[in-house]
């Protein structure tokens, strides 16, 4: 057989591997098993693009025009390789399609661009390509979900003191020594943060807490992940004290 | 290995390179020989110099592996949770020496470090603070006071103020 | 294969003209690898004299200071390098320069956005950004994130472009990559002496290694910056923290490491210049590559060490990894260097003092570096001052002496002259003596436990940057001496037996 008509059909088989999977009807994949189809459908279209770059007939002149085809290429396939479940274009068939058709047009780029502009480069070019979707499998819009939870339910020391809702500004000390000290400085003198002595008579209770829920950066905002809207009430009132 | 004894270690081979280098170098400087005799003794220098480097890189490795601090420590002994966060730590106000303890380090943000500094002042354990995972380090303490724990993982404008503590008892 | 025959005319070569373009090039990079150099060292200074307590400014800007230092720094060094790396190249296969204006401009752009993402927009997640710092409780706007992201993004494709030029001449110079990595060679030596064939030249083992694992750093680093930048654009995309640090840190430390690897083959080629003997490939040489080829790449596990969640193979791997990468080092490369210096007659210019005093530095800081590796050691090590002090040892006793080396045994044969002995000892002095109080310092820092990016040390942090400033200072006169001698030497009319 000519090695074109053997690089015909892995082109064939590429474009239909490509597509199968967007119309899999119902079927949820998740985020990993999905980045290992668009490795396998770079797989398959850069190895198509080294089989077509076999049999081309050699650029001629300056070739840096392919040397930056593939070197771009992989970086706009990594793009592409956008988690499924965040991916806008998963959700629409036709799009998902020309999604991976993109990939497979990106995989053949990589590898014929490549080869056009020296012998190698497009092997090289196609392997880094493909490392890059394994790894995107590896966790790119996926991450550890069981110990996030972990992570989040742990107590914090201040969560665990926290009880009733009137405003405690003996509670808040703590907190601030905790979360705020660091920036306004233990008593409240200043540092990288400004001096908070006084500060009752520059924002009263509310506007304190306000603040404190929505802070300008750099001060952080710590609710509410950190603090607690109890949290908030009680550090605010704790710096209505300073004086 | 405490960090004054791995200093003196350094400065001994490092002392020792520069004094063996310069000496290679200006060591009959005034007396220039054929490049073919020099290197026919080098290269039998050479043969021993590779082995011994060898050698010495196996026996620094095998020395280190019962030392390393992973694996099957992290079962025994009592488990306290770390809550690393910018810029403080949630960690329990006493720890009781002479025990085997687990730490459980996690983060609730960005990565921290959680460095275990000793009455003295000296760096004794350290483990990374990660969000979405914990690490799990083992120590026992034997030394009773006030340890300080500070942030060794870059996270933040306040990096250097990030410090928490606990007591041994 | 009909791909080789279009190189067929490779082999032809190169005509004055050709290396006078290259030794253009080389000048570019390398005089603006060393002015990035000079403009990063005045942030060190400031940074050190910040710790010192000699100057204060608001943290946000000390950590956007080292945020410019890190990144600028190791772009500046390998600017540098692959300049020269470049040229080198040019010398035995045709190359087109265009491409190398090209991964120029790459990195200059790449530059600009580093820079504009610090002024103004004091971007702060040093070089490391790991997930998810550059995108949570940041101080700096959200756009400097993004386009330090691209910043970063543009240097990595400047480096791509210049390994696969390097990669694409040098499989079609020598015949593949079996031929191109000296594999044809070790294994049938013989067969080579019998048909009078030449192995890869040393420096071309270093110009291969450089443009396989840059090709195979960056590809770790795109995927990490590139996933970064889809969640800096979507932040509700998911990032795994572990992977980010996996992948930056194998980008961070390859392209780092290999800025040594680049400025060696400086050595390779000035050290015979100035020995007048000559250095060739051997079946040792050859194989010390392979070995720094693999080990390049995977002893990036060393900075995971403290990440007791990674799987412990892995941690095994990154200490046998980082032990063997001495190897090459201290039995092959500075060996044979030290073996060509002994007993030559080599007259200590200014050139031949650098490039000997490199191998000095990339010992110790190797050595440095290799108990740090060890992970008893590390436990009490890690993130502590004692790492800048290890990679400073290497890149500004090692990586820059090399460069500078190379080009001062450049010039000095350009020109035929040769530095005065007062002004060499005055180099001399102030560069090392300077160095050695900024180095020991960090290392006594670290081993007392202070921890490194620290914008306020704890004691004694503060008194040994005080020392570490004075050195810094007594440092940047000598850099600044050398500078000005480099111009006069420059300057000067173009001896007629012209070497390098
Ligand atoms: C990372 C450092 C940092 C931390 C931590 C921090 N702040 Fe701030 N804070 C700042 C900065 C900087 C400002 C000034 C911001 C501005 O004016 O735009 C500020 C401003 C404030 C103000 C307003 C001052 C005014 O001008 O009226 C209040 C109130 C305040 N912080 C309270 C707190 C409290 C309470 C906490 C702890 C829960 C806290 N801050 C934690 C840095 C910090
Ligand atoms: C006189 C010259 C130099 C001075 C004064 C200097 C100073 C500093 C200082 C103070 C730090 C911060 C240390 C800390 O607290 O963590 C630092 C970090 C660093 N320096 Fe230098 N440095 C110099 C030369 C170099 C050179 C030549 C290179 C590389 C080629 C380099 C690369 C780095 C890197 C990569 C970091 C780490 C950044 C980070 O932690 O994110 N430096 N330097
Ligand atoms: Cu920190």
């Amino acid at each position: 057989m000519k090695s074109r008509t053997v690089a015909y059909i892995v082109l064939a088989v590429t474009i239909v591997f490509a597509i199968a999977p967007t119309y899999r009807g119902q079927i949820e994949l998740p985020v990993r098993v999905h980045h290992l189809l668009h490795a396998m459908v770079l797989v398959l279209a850069a190895f198509t693009g080294l089989l077509f770059a076999r049999s081309a007939a050699p650029a001629k002149g300056s070739r840096a025009f392919w040397l930056i085809v593939t070197i771009v290429a992989p970086m706009l396939a990594m793009f592409l390789m956008w988690p499924s479940n965040y991916s806008p274009l998963d959700r629409l068939p036709a799009a998902h399609t020309a999604e991976h058709l993109g990939l497979a047009l990106l995989g053949f780029l990589t590898a014929y661009a490549g080869q056009q502009y020296a012998t190698g480069v497009g092997v090289a070019m196609s392997l880094s390509l493909w490392a890059m979707a394994f790894l995107a499998a590896w966790g790119f819009g996926v991450s550890p979900p069981l110990q996030v939870q972990t992570a989040a339910a742990a107590p914090t020391a201040a969560a665990a003191a926290n009880a009733g809702t009137a405003p405690d500004p003996h509670h808040g000390q703590a907190v601030f020594s905790q979360n705020c000290a660091s920036c306004h400085g233990a008593q409240g003198q200043g540092g990288m943060g400004p001096r908070l002595i006084g500060e009752s008579s520059r924002k009263d209770l509310m506007q304190a807490e306000a603040w404190i829920e929505n802070p300008q950066p750099p001060m952080p905002k710590l609710y509410p992940g950190t603090l607690s809207a109890q949290d908030v009430r009680d550090v605010a009132a704790y710096v209505e004290t300073l004086k | 290995m405490s960090g004054l004894l791995v200093l003196e270690l350094f400065l001994a081979i490092a002392s020792a390179a520069v004094i063996v280098m310069l000496a290679v170098a200006l060591y009959g400087s005034n007396r220039p020989a054929p490049q073919s005799e020099v290197s026919a003794k080098g290269y039998a220098i050479r043969r021993y110099w590779f082995w011994t480097i060898l050698i010495v890189a196996a026996i620094g490795f095998a020395i280190s592996i019962p030392r390393f601090p992973y694996g099957s420590a992290q079962t025994i002994g009592k488990h306290y949770t770390i809550v690393a966060q910018q810029y403080s730590f949630a960690a329990p106000p006493t720890i009781p020496a002479d025990r085997p303890v687990v730490f459980d380090v996690t983060s609730r943000d960005v990565n921290h470090g959680f460095a275990i500094y000793d009455p003295d002042g000296k760096l004794v354990a350290q483990v990374q603070a990660m969000p979405d995972y914990i690490n799990h380090l083992p120590f026992t303490f034997h030394t009773r006071g006030h340890y300080t724990v500070r942030c060794l993982e870059y996270c933040g404008i306040a990096h250097a103020a990030m410090q928490g503590g606990f007591d041994v008892r | 294969m009909s791909a080789i025959s279009i190189e067929a005319d490779a082999f032809a070569p190169a005509t004055a003209a050709d290396l006078r373009v290259a030794r253009r090039i080389m000048w570019t990079y390398i005089s603006t690898g060393l002015a990035i150099f000079f403009l990063m060292m005045l942030l060190g200074i400031a940074m050190r004299a910040e710790q010192a307590g000699w100057v204060t400014f608001d943290p946000g800007w000390f950590y956007a200071l080292l945020s410019l230092h890190g990144v600028g720094m190791i772009t500046a060094m390998a600017i540098a390098g692959l300049g020269t790396l470049w040229y080198l190249v040019r010398r035995e296969t045709p190359l087109d320069p265009r491409i190398a204006y090209l991964a120029y401009g790459f990195f200059v752009a790449g530059a600009l956005c580093v820079i504009i993402a610090v002024f103004p927009g004091k971007f702060g997640s040093l070089w490391t950004m790991l997930y998810p710092l550059p995108f949570v409780g940041t101080y700096w706007p959200s756009w400097a994130t993004g386009v330090w992201l691209v910043g970063n993004a543009l240097v990595m494709t400047g480096f791509m472009v210049w390994c696969a030029q390097i990669l694409g001449a040098l499989i079609a110079r020598f015949g593949g990559i079996l031929g191109m990595l000296g594999i044809g060679y070790v294994f049938n030596i013989r067969g080579y002496e019998e048909a009078h064939r030449e192995p890869p030249s040393p420096q071309m083992f270093a110009a291969a290694i450089t443009a396989i694992d840059g090709i195979i750093g960056s590809t770790f680093g795109l995927a990490a910056g590139i996933g970064m930048l889809v969640h800096w654009i979507d932040p509700s995309v998911a990032i795994d923290p572990l992977w980010a640090k996996n992948l930056i840190y194998q980008f961070g430390h390859t392209f780092a490491n290999l800025t040594m690897y680049m400025a060696v083959a400086g050595v390779y080629v000035g050290l015979p210049l100035c020995t007048k003997r000559e250095y060739h490939t051997s079946k040792p040489l050859a194989i010390a590559w392979w070995g720094t080829l693999l080990f390049v790449i995977i002893a990036y596990f060393h900075h995971l060490y403290m990440d007791f969640a990674q799987a412990e193979t892995v941690q095994f791997i990154g200490e046998i990894a980082s032990y063997l990468a001495a190897i090459p080092v201290v039995v092959v490369t500075v060996f044979s260097g030290a073996m060509l210096v002994h007993r030559s007659g080599m007259r200590w210019s200014l050139g031949s003092m650098f490039l000997y005093a490199g191998m000095i530095g990339w010992v110790v800081g190797g050595t440095a570096a290799v108990l740090d590796a060890t992970i008893p050691i590390n436990l009490d090590l890690h993130n502590t001052l004692w790492v800048p002090g290890h990679f400073h040892t290497y890149l500004l006793q090692g990586v820059l002496l090399f460069t500078m080396g190379w080009v001062f045994v450049t010039l000095e044969q350009r020109s035929a002259t040769i530095t005065s002995l007062a002004m060499r000892w005055l180099i001399g002095g102030t560069i090392f003596g300077g160095a050695a109080m900024f180095l020991l310092s960090f290392y006594i820092a670290g081993a007392n436990g202070v921890p490194r990016r620290y914008a306020v040390e704890p004691a004694p942090g503060p008194e040994l940057a005080t020392v570490a400033t004075i050195g810094a200072l007594i440092l940047l006169a000598g850099i600044i001496i050398a500078a000005i001698e480099a111009l006069r030497l420059a300057r000067l009319p173009k001896a007629q037996e012209a070497a390098a």
